[in-house]
């Protein structure tokens, strides 16, 4: 009988293959779709990391509590050492350690006149690390106006910044601020260009200078007021930021120094936890939305598929066929269109994420004239919850939309179905 | 010849929908014996087709009794009766119902794949009831393919394949033309001759019943004529 009905499911195209076409299709989009907003709210997430956080942020206890004021004075100190100590206990992320300080710029407007404004200076790792803090600030594209860097005494300012204080490349500013005895220091810079990020933390009366000049500046050499921690693998995992925590803080951290670093994951923030999770319910949100569409169509297709068949189980049940004997079949056959269509738009889906992993689609032309800061590239992500998301209601609403039918069928009275059917 | 196989006693079949009931059968009292070969006829709506849904165990009469090879059909549950279908009783549609994604070999089969019959049993069995029918070089065809009469005689082959003693047949030749009723109604009667099967039908068709050994006419749910004819 099993040989009879395999017969009939692979003879009938209506029954088999454009059942398995739709589930196909539905699991296919349900899992690239998720896939690929995994990858978009991703980069969303990694886009505030790199800017702004890290994936993991060493600092000592001190700075963090009293972060608002940037004190340098609780910077945290033999940083190249303790970067190498990271690299060999921490293998899965990439570190650079940044330093944030304020101060008072001075520049001469255009009537010769000094003026002075407030300031956010960020030193950065222009010139080491082979240029890792370049391509993860994007600085390249960022730049508005002039060039990079070359030497200690260039710098780079905010575009918003540069054009409210009148400021152009090539022109001369002194930095005013207060070094770690609090000791106000000064020293005179050339604008090496302008960048523009199109956000807030970015944009507003930044200044960006190498790291070790920040550091000789503010008197605080080989310290940085924080290292960030980014995953080698360009994806926020909580699991493993909170394992590194776990084990640099037994390690490094002293509760009783509050000088001592201490580590924290990007979703320690009430800000970034608030914005993650929003992001995680918004995919997780999407998802859902995407499942239900699924079961409702293959539901549908599952209902359709048992009512074409009315008049097989008519018959069937005339010659003398069990009803449950029949609904098992249905069933059966309900279950096994189910998971070839679900593994085969799993396969799909899966194939497609990561072909959209590893070369994502290239935004450049449509971002071009935006103020919006976006990756180049928005990718999919693959993560193991794509195995299931279509595979399990693939194959639960196809199953149900079936059962359902037959249930329908099943529940008239014998000389009403045939009755029905003009038998 | 005259082993009694199916009695009917003081039978009855009202349908019930709201408030409205309605008698299709009032006090039936029918006797078939083996190899009968009996016809019902009757305008539409005078409870043929519920007679022959209460006679293949498709519906239960709402009074009397309906005996079946001796056995009080009201004891029968679902399975007790597709058990009964399954090996007793053949049936022949009005519009053939041939799953058409399947040959005229393997439709024909299906009967003997619910009786868990081998391999070599079906093979016998199919091949010599498409013999009996005159389709024997058609198996491998599909119903699509088929004419309305060779669809008809694969329902038939499909009936008998099993060897049942009673087919019921519900307007057989109702969507044929007349050639094609007269070759089926023969075909029927061999088979009746052959295998000794008793054949029942209900028909509208005055032709069928000229091939007929009894007559059974009802009327507004009762039997007005029970004629039996000599051949």
């Amino acid at each position: 009988m099993i040989k009879f009905i395999i017969k009939g499911l692979l003879r009938d195209k209506s029954r088999s293959k454009l059942q398995i076409f739709i589930v196909t299709i539905g699991v296919f989009l349900t899992v690239a779709i998720s896939g690929y907003m995994k990858g978009v709210t991703s980069d969303m997430i990694n886009e505030t990391a790199r800017l702004k956080s890290g994936h993991v942020r060493i600092t000592t206890k001190e700075f963090l509590e009293n972060e608002k004021n940037l004190p340098i004075n609780f910077s945290i100190c033999n940083c190249e050492n303790l970067i190498l100590e990271l690299k060999k206990d921490f293998p899965d992320f990439s570190w650079t350690g940044r330093t944030h300080f304020r101060g008072t710029i001075l520049f001469q407007d255009s009537s010769g006149n000094i003026k002075q404004g407030p300031f956010i200076g960020l030193g950065l790792e222009l010139n080491s690390n082979g240029g890792d803090e370049i391509k993860r600030l994007n600085l390249y594209k960022a730049i508005y106006k002039g060039k990079l860097p070359e030497s200690d005494n260039e710098i780079l300012l905010a575009e918003e910044f540069a054009n409210r204080i009148k400021v152009k490349p090539g022109n001369k500013l002194i930095i005013l601020t207060q070094n770690n005895d609090n000791i106000p220091v000064s020293k005179e810079y050339v604008v090496a260009g302008t960048v523009k990020y199109g956000v807030q933390a970015m944009d507003n009366a930044l200044i960006i200078l190498n790291l070790q000049e920040a550091a000789k500046l503010l008197d605080i050499e080989n310290c940085c007021t924080e290292i960030l921690g980014f995953l080698n693998s360009g994806f926020y995992d909580n699991t493993i930021c909170e394992n590194a925590q776990i084990n640099f803080n037994k390690k490094f951290h002293d509760s009783n120094n509050p000088q001592s670093p201490f580590m924290s994951k990007m979703k320690d923030d009430p800000e970034f936890s608030f914005y993650i999770e929003y992001m995680e319910n918004f995919t997780g949100l999407m998802a859902t939305i995407l499942i239900m569409i699924l079961s409702v169509v293959l539901w549908n297709a599952g209902l359709l598929s048992g009512l074409r068949r009315y008049n097989e189980f008519g018959i069937r049940l005339a010659m003398g066929e069990e009803k449950s004997q029949i609904f098992k079949t249905l069933l059966l056959e309900a279950l096994v269109i189910g998971i070839i269509g679900s593994v085969a738009g799993t396969i799909l889906g899966i194939g497609f994420t990561l072909i959209l992993q590893r070369y994502g689609i290239n935004i450049t032309g449509m971002m071009q004239g935006g103020t919006m800061i976006m990756p180049d590239v928005i990718r999919a992500r693959y993560t193991n919850e794509l195995l299931y998301i279509g595979f399990i209601p693939g194959v639960i609403a196809m199953f149900i939309g079936n059962a359902i039918s037959g249930t329908m069928i099943f529940r008239r009275r014998i000389s009403s179905l045939l009755k029905e059917l003009e038998i | 010849m005259n082993e009694e196989i199916i009695r009917l006693e003081n039978l009855s079949k009202t349908f019930v929908s709201g408030e409205i009931k309605f008698t299709a059968l009032k006090d039936i009292n029918l006797s078939f014996k083996k190899s009968e070969f009996t016809g019902m006829v009757g305008p539409s709506g005078s409870g043929k087709t519920t007679l022959l849904n209460i006679i293949g165990l498709i519906d239960k009469p709402t009074d009397g009794k309906y005996i079946l090879f001796g056995e009080n059909s009201q004891a029968f549950n679902f399975r007790t009766a597709s058990a009964y279908r399954k090996k007793h009783i053949g049936f022949i549609f009005q519009t053939f119902n041939l799953l058409p994604v399947y040959t005229v070999y393997e439709n024909v089969e299906l009967a003997l794949l619910l009786l868990k019959k081998t391999e070599s049993e079906r093979k016998d069995a199919v091949m010599q009831a498409l013999e009996l029918v005159g389709l024997k070089d058609l198996k491998d065809k599909k119903p699509p393919q088929l004419s309305g009469g060779e669809s008809q005689r694969v329902a038939i082959a499909r009936a008998i394949v099993k060897k049942p003693e009673i087919v019921i047949a519900d307007e057989p030749t109702a969507n044929l033309d007349a050639k094609n009723a007269h070759s089926i109604m023969q075909t029927m009667i061999r088979i009746n001759k052959e295998l000794e099967t008793s054949f029942i039908f209900a028909t509208h068709d005055e032709k069928v019943m000229l091939y007929l050994s009894r007559i059974i006419k009802l009327e507004d749910g009762n039997v007005s004529e029970d004629i039996k004819i000599n051949s």
